[in-house]
């Protein structure tokens, strides 16, 4: 792998590990959700920073240009990250409509 | 407010022009039952004109979709404790004479569920191509898949015993946007009672349809996904609950 490759995907990964940190602090995503995304740019960095170990595992499974299986890996854990954010917009918009209702009914007995 | 056994729930959403005369057309009916108005988070004077009208009435702070608003109706129903829900639409295509008729088939105790089948009913209604394709496919699905036939399992005119509302009342077992297939083929495999009777049926009034266009395609393909979901969760929950009589 070229060296310009790596210290720019380094670096992204540094920039991205803490912007979520600094998000973590000022409490503006909760520890929760934050896991998932330290846990993929801990990934890409520590990949980019062993780039023996990506070589070894791209000659394994068949990849010639050892980048694209790093690419591969961060897409993959986009994808899973996303199906996540999913799941739970799905059970937010259920209690969502749950809040609503039971408010619309109280509010209407409380009328009367 | 004396309170009647039976509760009419009509889910609204920006029907100002419609919902007046679909009022006072159902209270002509000489049945004694309650009228609640779930209000979708309309952006017109609908609630105002229910208001006026003095039926009940119930806001939601934002639009839900029409499942969400007749779910908000049935919990309603089963906090207050009402023994039979009738619903129907508010944009005057459901004939309010039939609450009467779904009235006295509910009572016999034989059903949980009493649709209002606009193809069972002597008078020639037009429907548009597409809805028929869809309607007939539903129709061969719920039959292959429960051995029931329902000709009309997208009528939002039903009636439903407490078993019935007070099950789908609780949060996830009714669909938020439009429950109709799925559902009932859910109902019928866990042993719900579902007939149909006949109904006539109306044009809107006014105003635009819940079903046309883009969103026609959008809906056949959730109801199809929906359906086979059903068809899944069944199996699993058959499966678990004959775990349990085998203790």
């Amino acid at each position: 792998m070229d060296v310009e490759v790596k210290v720019v995907i380094l670096f992204v990964g540094i920039i991205f590990v803490l912007a979520v940190l600094r998000l973590l602090v000022k409490g503006k995503i909760n520890e929760r959700n934050s896991l998932l995304w330290l846990l993929g740019s801990l990934v890409i960095l520590v990949l980019s920073s062993m780039p023996d170990a990506l070589d070894v595992v791209a000659r394994a499974v068949g990849v010639h240009y050892p980048p694209t299986l790093l690419f591969l890996l961060s897409i993959l854990v986009i994808l899973f990250i996303l199906l996540y954010q999913s799941i739970q917009i799905s059970i937010l918009q259920g209690k969502c409509n749950e809040l609503a209702q039971q408010l619309s009914i109280l509010k209407a007995r409380n009328n009367k | 407010m004396d309170k009647s056994e039976y509760l009419i729930i009509i889910p609204a959403y920006n029907e100002e022009q419609n919902i007046g005369s679909v009022l006072k057309e159902i209270r002509k009916q000489e049945n004694n039952f309650d009228v609640l108005v779930v209000d979708d988070g309309s952006g017109d004077r609908t609630r105002e004109i229910v208001e006026a009208a003095g039926e009940r009435l119930i806001i939601l702070p934002f639009n839900l979709g029409y499942g969400g608003a007749l779910q908000t109706g049935y919990k309603y129903a089963s906090i207050m404790g009402y023994k039979y829900v009738i619903q129907l639409d508010a944009d005057g295509q459901h004939n309010p004479e039939s609450i009467t008729e779904i009235i006295e088939k509910l009572k016999t105790g034989l059903y949980d569920i009493v649709i209002g089948s606009r193809f069972l009913s002597t008078q020639s209604f037009s429907v548009s191509v597409f809805k028929r394709i869809a309607i007939r496919m539903f129709r061969y699905i719920i039959k292959i898949s429960t051995g029931v036939k329902i000709t009309d399992p997208t009528s939002g005119l039903q009636g439903l015993s407490q078993r019935a509302f007070t099950y789908y009342s609780l949060q996830g077992n009714y669909p938020e946007d439009y429950p109709d297939t799925d559902t009932l083929i859910y109902m019928i495999l866990s042993n719900y009672r579902v007939t149909e009777i006949p109904a006539d049926m109306r044009h809107r009034n006014f105003g635009r349809s819940m079903h046309g266009g883009i969103k026609a395609v959008y809906y056949l393909i959730k109801m199809l996904v929906s359906i086979l979901v059903v068809l899944l969760r069944d199996k699993a929950r058959v499966e678990v609950d004959r775990g349990w009589m085998s203790k």
